[in-house]
């Protein structure tokens, strides 16, 4: 006579156990793999397959914040109208000044036979697929990559023309850009103020609009003031427009002015970006 | 059924977090909605699948985002693992269980982010870090789960006793 035979089975603690394992192994070696450029292909052909869902759903949720705001703001929105009004119609004169002044130079230009330093701008246009605003890493993908004729470190502007920031992953069909308030993200600018430019730099932060750093307190900053780049360390033209001085400190006992910047380029709003291909980012060595 | 609904939902909460939830952040800080599914599913079916939910997930967004593949799905592993504490430890009080693995676990998630990009010499201030990124996503996510588990708690009344099925994962 057989008695009853008792098979051992794994409890609920040590399958979960193995369970958890199992997927921290997966974890870490995806993430080996990731860095070595394995998935990159994987990576691709998922943002593919994804683009006009994702699109279709980030366009509508745009066209709803932006309902939802014009309800919320909207003594607040005919207020900046009125003031938006103002100043296009002040930056028309001050073009029609300018392109009278550019005329002078260029006959100037002529009478001289000098040739402009810098080539023309060119500019590819890029739709944005995806979006990462998270306070570690600020990244937008775009959908044109190498075989575009991107390069890594090349610049990229909003529609209007300001910084958003620099292609950082390069893929074949698309690239990853990083945002200028990245944390990672510090960019050589120049502050336009009353008493003439000076130079500091924009600091990404961790979930805070870029600080403005090593710019003297002598320099005047205002609230408002215009920050562009200023074309030192080689990685980015001078003049492209980053955006306006915030929350400007100047206490007697600093050196330095303490501010934030806040970036002139909507950049949580971004649906199509221009890829600067004419300008060559350049990593400077030491002197 | 639970298996195909769960996916779907995973990857809405993937779809969302790239797409619509960047326009839509206020007080500038954005839930992570896979995580708090992840979470909720695994106190209101079980463990493993809230597990393999994150997995999923975390993939996928990994694969769709600027990030290392894979370490979401790394961040991600220590609200499972308070949420499987929960399920054990108070079986009858799921709901808070749910809210305290979702707040600890963002913390821990973002802890694990930290270590992760250190180690690839991409590390960013960790009091900075703490503050700025991991309280208000721990908020953030606290928001929404109640929305996310009630409705899962819906879901379980509407597919009755019979879509509980076999318990993957413990």
């Amino acid at each position: 006579m057989v008695g009853p035979s008792f098979q051992p089975q794994p409890g609920p603690v040590l399958k979960w156990a193995l369970w958890l394992l199992a997927s921290t192994a997966l974890a870490i070696a995806s993430i080996f793999l990731s860095e070595a450029g394995a998935l990159d292909g994987l990576r691709g052909l998922s943002l593919r397959a994804v683009a006009p869902f994702s699109l279709a759903l980030r366009g509508a949720s745009l066209d709803a914040s932006d309902l939802l705001r014009g309800l919320l703001r909207r003594d607040q929105i005919a207020r900046e109208n009125e003031a938006l009004r103002q100043e296009v119609e002040a930056l028309r004169a001050e073009l029609a000044r300018r392109a009278d002044a550019s005329q002078r130079l260029a006959e100037l230009e002529r009478l001289l036979q000098l040739k402009s330093a810098r080539p023309q701008d060119g500019l590819l246009g890029a739709r944005v697929l995806a979006v990462e605003l998270g306070p570690l890493r600020q990244a937008v993908a775009i959908d044109r990559g190498s075989d575009d004729g991107l390069r890594q470190g090349m610049v990229v502007l909003s529609e209007g023309g300001s910084l958003v920031g620099t292609v950082s992953r390069l893929y074949a069909d698309h690239a990853w850009v990083t945002l200028l308030t990245d944390p990672r993200s510090a960019i050589n600018v120049s502050v336009q103020t009353g008493q003439g430019d000076s130079r500091g730099v924009a600091v990404g932060r961790v979930g805070q609009m870029p600080a403005l750093e090593m710019v003297p307190r002598e320099a005047g900053v205002e609230d408002g003031d215009l920050v562009v780049t200023s074309g030192l360390g080689g990685k980015f033209p001078p003049g492209l427009l980053v955006g306006v001085a915030r929350s400007v400190r100047a206490h007697p006992q600093d050196v330095f002015v303490r501010a934030e910047v806040e970036p002139a380029a909507p950049l949580s709003r971004l649906r199509t970006v221009l890829v600067l291909t004419t300008f060559q980012p350049t990593e400077l060595g030491s002197p | 059924m639970r298996y195909a609904i769960a996916v779907a939902l995973a990857l809405l909460a993937v779809a969302l977090g790239l797409s619509a939830m960047p326009a839509l952040r206020p007080w500038g800080a954005q839930p992570d909605l896979a995580l708090v599914l992840a979470v909720c599913w695994a106190l209101v079916w079980t463990p493993g699948e809230g597990v393999a939910l994150a997995v999923l997930a975390g993939m996928l967004s990994d694969l769709l985002g600027p990030r290392p593949v894979g370490v979401s799905v790394l961040a991600a592993l220590p609200a499972l693992l308070l949420a499987s504490l929960g399920e054990t430890a108070i079986a009858q009080a799921a709901f808070p269980a749910a809210l305290v693995a979702v707040a600890l676990g963002t913390l821990a998630q973002h802890l694990v982010l930290l270590v992760v990009y250190a180690l690839m010499g991409e590390g960013a201030p960790w009091g900075d870090a703490l503050l700025r990124a991991a309280l208000p996503a721990a908020l953030m996510n606290l928001l929404w789960t109640p929305l996310v588990y009630a409705l899962l708690r819906l879901l379980r009344t509407l597919l009755g006793p019979r879509a509980l099925g076999p318990r993957l994962g413990g």
